[in-house]
């Protein structure tokens, strides 16, 4: 029975050791980022292309994920079946993911094999065969996947609450698509949509391995040149939130739920904007107050938090499943109330930083997770190293900063409650 | 002879700790306290952390019909407060000074707990952990609050279509000692759990001669070694429990599960019992062996099933444990493939019997991919702090030290034996969770759970 009570969702964080770190200049621009430390065993490449659901309207949502998943099923070079064979022999994992802002997909191995994965990773995005056969099964199967979605209550109830928080805006186009949009994407739209990403967009590559630059550089840059995004790519800015001047809650049904779900969304200052890390800092705080009010003082669920997201356009979230719904949203609002009034203390800053500088370091240890984080920091802040400057900055932060920035977010909550 | 191997295991942990032995490649230590206390140290990952995990020989299988779910209970009421620490606020301010990322894990025959902490506070963890351990309250307020957040995690998991399923396939394959197998537990043993319950369980499991602690991380052995002593030197031996159990009764025929809820993908689950570790070992490598090669995506199975799109994904597992092992084939689809699925799967199985089918590259290539699955499972000291443990649990450590090696002498006849003694032929649960709609469509002559 895995527990979900760690605190805070590891995400977006890493750096502080010594690693080695470089960025050099592919066909991409100055946009690949080398991390070596030879201890490592494991080897990651991960491929950012800019946008998410900026590159595309609702009626081709899902389109980045079809596009990702179909590139799997055989290359020219590479049959499907050939692929698979070497996903064993090299123990290649592919991890893909999909977010309003941006898609990724990310390759690991093993050091030794490295080259042999990267020459599949670059076929698969330079050369895919999309054959009909297979798109069909890719198809077939997100589209039971985005049905299956709505088995899960803990998913159901963010799919609901997405549909009517971003129903005017852009992120409305979920990632992972709809049984309608991703219905009629065709063959054609993913080899345009490829060759957008790959030549007219911004890409980001993040490595992470235990090879010396020195033996990979041209290696690299030989696989890698059929991207030739150097010049063209231009800077997505979503388009703006407009904001309901209320709180508003909608009940959803589902059936045969032992217990009833409350899921809140507000906006919050974007991941780009100075005041993020004080919202995030302050959320941090404020889900330890909840997640001690709501389970430990009062034991009315086994799980709430508070969180910052990560978008470019942002919310924060509230979340609770409980039978006591009533009582968990005033428990909220009196804590909310609290913070107004109150605002947090040195000690919770202090305390918070230990938690996060532990949480970074675990997410180091993985090459894959740290591939990610050097790349989204690059691709959001410009700047791999971003997670120095977080921590320098939560360094200096006092209370009262945390407590101005938050004051303006924590209003016009929009909750959703599935019983 | 347990005795002799662990006097072995010992002997050579002092051996190694001069010449630094290593497991996966990572140097490592062992000792054991006088109280009982086995304490494992690795070094390990690049970061300056330390994970430190108690691992006790507890969970669902120690259970009876009057305390089951209480293992878990338990497992939550270790972070609720000690002598030291003794409101849940002091033990919540220590987690956050201490810069600790925690967690807890009751399964079937295991209950882990961990601290993450920067390398700097290692001292301060040892002593945390010790206190954790060593000296809970259970203060009655405390767990009337705990009971309600249990029985919340019990909602939960009874609102998703997959758990209940899941439990269903487990109850009719345990169906006389399912309370063995019930780590989420009786909602009303729960809902009146007490105080003198906790003490029970503590008094009898919670004992340094049924844990072992696992230390991995930026460690110095020395300086570890010493720590230990230091704050764990004090937890009192007890009486080493019995673990002997009423083998659950095998299948006598086999068992159909079908269930309709509100999904919208099919579910085909097939599980048979497994070899049981810690009687024939040997079958349990092989079988390890087995599920890989039916999982190694060069293999005819999974062109048929995943390639041609006869299912979204699919598993096969064996769940290594001392008290009813199963091998479950698990197949997410569209319903009308079931019974080409089932087929299929049955098929490969008896194709795998076949002479001159199962080669020894394929055999070779399931040894090494195995292997890769262990190094990229350790790259995080977390997991292989976690993996060690629950190894630990349910064998010993020389399971997991010399796991690869026995896996390297599983030869084809080795994967045939065990693909007769508990797959074919074998009754089985044939579970399936299906929508209304194709219950109707497909399934009109299956009776409905």
């Amino acid at each position: 029975m895995k527990k979900a009570i760690i605190l805070l969702a590891v995400s977006i964080f890493s750096v502080l050791l010594s690693a080695d770190i470089s960025l050099f200049e592919t066909t991409v621009g100055k946009n690949v980022i080398y991390d070596y430390s030879k201890e490592r065993e494991i080897s990651t490449i991960t491929f950012f292309f800019d946008g998410g659901t900026a590159n595309y309207g609702r009626d081709k949502a899902g389109i980045e994920k079809f596009l990702l998943e179909a590139i799997q099923k055989g290359t020219s070079k590479y049959s499907e079946s050939e692929i698979n064979s070497l996903m064993d022999k090299y123990g290649m994992r592919i991890i893909i993911e999909n977010n309003y802002d941006y898609s990724s997909i990310s390759f690991t191995t093993f050091n030794k094999y490295f080259n042999e994965v990267l020459d599949v990773a670059s076929d698969m995005l330079s050369a895919p065969l999309f054959a009909d056969k297979n798109l069909e099964i890719v198809r077939k199967r997100m589209i039971d996947n985005i049905k299956a979605k709505e088995d899960n209550p803990d998913e159901l109830i963010w799919l609901k609450l997405n549909d009517w928080f971003f129903r005017d805006h852009q992120y409305i186009s979920l990632p992972d698509g709809y049984v309608e949009t991703v219905s009629n994407i065709s063959g054609n739209d993913l080899k345009k949509h490829l060759e957008f990403l790959t030549t007219n967009n911004r890409v980001v590559i993040s490595i992470v391995t235990g090879i010396p630059l020195k033996s990979e550089e041209k290696i690299i840059n030989d696989k890698l040149s059929f991207m030739k995004t150097r010049e063209n790519w231009k800077k997505i800015i979503p388009s703006p939130y407009k904001e309901i001047g209320r709180d508003t809650i909608i009940y959803s049904d589902k059936e045969n739920l032992e217990t009833e779900y409350v899921a809140c969304k507000f906006m919050i200052p974007s991941v780009t904007d100075d005041k993020y890390i004080p919202a995030r800092f302050g959320l941090s705080i404020l889900s330890k107050r909840i997640y001690e009010t709501l389970r430990t003082k009062h034991g009315l669920t086994y799980f709430a938090y508070m969180a910052a997201s990560d978008k470019k356009v942002n919310y924060g979230v509230f979340y609770v499943s409980t039978t006591y719904t009533d009582s968990a949203i005033s428990l909220f609002r009196q804590e909310i109330n609290k913070f107004k009034k109150e605002g947090v203390t040195q000690k919770e800053i202090e305390d918070l930083k230990n938690i996060y500088e532990t949480s970074f370091y675990m997410n180091n240890e993985k090459s894959v997770e740290r591939s990610f984080t050097n790349g989204y920091n690059f691709m959001i802040y410009g700047d791999y190293n971003h997670n120095d400057k977080f921590m320098k900055r939560v360094g200096k932060m006092k209370p009262r900063e945390i407590t101005a920035v938050l004051n303006d977010c924590l209003k016009n909550y929009q909750f959703m409650i599935l019983k | 002879m347990k005795k002799i191997l662990l006097l072995s295991l010992m002997m050579l942990g002092i051996i190694y700790g001069l010449f630094g032995a290593v497991i996966l490649d990572r140097e490592y230590k062992t000792v054991k306290l006088d109280n009982g206390l086995e304490v494992i140290m690795i070094k390990a990952g690049s970061e300056p952390i330390v994970t430190i995990e108690i691992a006790v020989r507890n969970g669902a299988y120690t259970q009876t019909p009057k305390n089951c779910g209480l293992s878990h209970l338990y497992e939550h009421m270790f972070f609720k407060g000690n002598k030291k620490w003794t409101s849940q606020e002091d033990y919540a301010d220590r987690i956050r000074e201490l810069g600790i990322v925690y967690n807890g894990m009751t399964s079937n025959e295991s209950v882990r707990y961990f601290f993450t902490l920067p390398s700097r506070n290692f001292e301060q963890g040892m002593e945390f952990m010790a206190y954790a351990i060593i000296d809970p309250i259970f203060d009655s307020t405390e767990l009337a609050k705990e009971r309600n957040v249990v029985l919340n995690e019990f909602n939960r998991d009874f609102s998703e279509p997959s758990y209940i399923f899941y439990q269903m396939n487990e109850e009719a394959m345990f169906e006389k000692y399912f309370y063995r197998k019930n780590a989420i537990g009786d909602k009303s043993v729960i809902a009146n759990a007490t105080r003198e319950q906790m003490f029970e369980i503590k008094n009898k499991y919670y004992i340094p001669n049924n844990s072992a602690l696992v230390i991995v991380g930026d460690i110095d052995f020395a300086k570890t070694e010493k720590f230990v002593k230091k704050y764990f030197s004090r937890w009192e031996k007890g009486n080493a429990p019995s673990f002997v159990f009423e083998e659950h009764p095998y299948l006598e025929k086999t068992k159909n599960i079908f269930t309709e809820q509100n999904v919208s993908m099919t579910e085909l689950m097939i599980t048979f019992r497994g070899p049981d570790v810690g009687k024939k070992n040997e079958d349990t490598y092989a079988m390890d062996l087995l599920c890989e090669i039916m999982k190694l995506k060069s293999q005819n199975i999974y062109k048929q099933l995943v390639e041609n799109g006869l299912v979204y994904s699919y598993y096969l597992g064996y769940y290594t444990e001392q008290d009813g092992a199963t091998v479950t084939f698990d197949a997410a689809l569209s319903a009308e493939n079931t019974n080409k699925v089932k087929d299929i799967f049955f098929k490969e199985l008896n194709n795998i019997n076949t002479d001159g089918y199962l080669t020894e590259e394929i055999l070779t290539q399931a040894k090494e991919k195995v292997e890769m699955n262990f190094y990229q499972d350790i790259e995080s000291s977390v997991d292989f702090t976690l993996g060690v443990g629950f190894w630990w649990c349910i064998s010993e450590l020389d399971y997991f030290e010399t796991y690869l090696d026995n896996l390297k002498k599983v030869n084809v006849s080795d994967i045939q034996r065990v693909l007769r003694n508990y797959l074919l032929d074998k009754p089985y649960i044939e579970g399936i969770m299906t929508d209304k709609e194709s219950a109707k469509k497909y399934f009109a002559n299956k009776e409905v759970k």
